[in-house]
């Protein structure tokens, strides 16, 4: 049976790593859902008592018991599985916070604008928002030549391969550049008190 | 082609952000050092988050292998309950036959299934080695002495 069989994959892809490699990939699902978490936050007033780690267990427990199962052929890297399976956890999250932000509205204001006009105004809210997140990025490296020109690079949809081959660089030296850049904006979030 | 040959002209702000995040990530959590860093800078603590997914993970793989033992134990006795069944009828059918020849209901070579199956030649060959006997038989109970 495919779900029987996809469960199983997961299962020997588990089996078969150490345990520097189950850290590591408990850690960059983390992230990932720590991540998401925060880029969807503005969209809705997500549930309390749901933080990243939990997201990224709940996903792996799907994976292994063959609710969201893991087709290795189809999908060849595990995390990238997993990180399909936090999207679609968070998207319902925010599904249904959205269904209770608008059954909180008023009643004659929903029936006014209807569904599709409240999500049409969550679509240029978010273009807005991460348009000037993109701003704030630049600005946090416009002192560093070479970061200026990686992250216009990923703004082109590079990616660090491409990047690399693009500038002359070695990949992890254009990682290096990368995680420099997250540590500025990292900085900057904790200065200005988001995202915790 | 190069990356600008390529430039994305439909790219929304959006859309651009959440590549730029996602590479981010990606380069954050290459080793387990900058993965623990990264975590570190997201306010969580990484010694908690490791063990809590190792432990997960192992809850998880033994909960699949102890229902993967019962599944096979299932169906082991299955088998076994099968294997029963087919022999208490064997005994049964054998039983009954053995009856119905003592009662003289049933010649004895009704015994032997797959009697009817035999083909004609060994029928016959069968048939002339009882003949065989018949005279032997015969010829030792003719014979005083013997």
């Amino acid at each position: 049976m495919m779900t029987q069989q996809s469960s199983n994959d997961a299962a020997r892809a588990f089996q078969s790593m150490g345990d520097e490699e189950r850290r590591l990939l408990v850690n960059r699902l983390t992230l990932y859902a720590r991540g998401e978490w925060r880029r969807r936050r503005w969209r809705a007033q997500l549930p309390e008592g749901n933080d990243a780690k939990d997201l990224a267990l709940e996903a792996i427990i799907r994976v292994l018991d063959g609710r969201r199962a893991w087709d290795a052929q189809a999908r060849p890297e595990l995390l990238n599985h997993l990180r399909d399976v936090v999207d679609s956890l968070l998207s319902n999250l925010v599904r249904s916070s959205d269904h209770l932000t608008r059954s909180g509205h008023d009643a004659d204001d929903a029936e006014a604008h209807g569904v599709p006009a409240i999500r049409h105004r969550a679509t240029q809210q978010q273009q807005l928002e991460a348009a000037e997140e993109l701003e704030r990025i630049r600005s946090l490296v416009a002192d560093d030549p070479v970061l200026c020109q990686v992250l216009a690079q990923m703004e082109e949809g590079a990616t660090p391969k491409e990047i690399a081959i693009e500038l002359g660089l070695e990949v992890k030296d254009v990682n290096n550049h990368l995680r420099t850049i997250r540590r500025r904006v990292e900085r900057h979030r904790a200065a200005a008190g988001e995202g915790r | 082609m190069t990356v600008s040959e390529k430039k994305r002209s439909g790219s929304d702000p959006e859309s651009v952000l959440t590549h730029l995040n996602r590479c981010l990530d990606d380069a954050a959590g290459e080793t387990l050092a900058s993965s623990r860093e990264a975590l570190r800078a997201e306010g969580l603590d990484p010694a908690v988050v490791e063990a809590d997914g190792l432990a997960l993970i192992e809850r998880q793989l033994g909960q699949q292998r102890l229902a993967e033992a019962r599944g096979a134990l299932d169906r082991l006795r299955g088998w076994i309950q099968r294997a029963a069944d087919d022999t208490r009828d064997g005994i049964q059918q054998v039983r009954e036959e053995l009856l119905a020849y003592v009662a003289g209901e049933m010649p004895v070579a009704a015994l032997y299934r797959g009697l009817e199956s035999i083909e004609p030649e060994d029928q016959e060959s069968l048939l002339a080695d009882i003949r065989l006997l018949e005279l032997w038989n015969d010829r030792d109970d003719a014979t005083p002495g013997d």
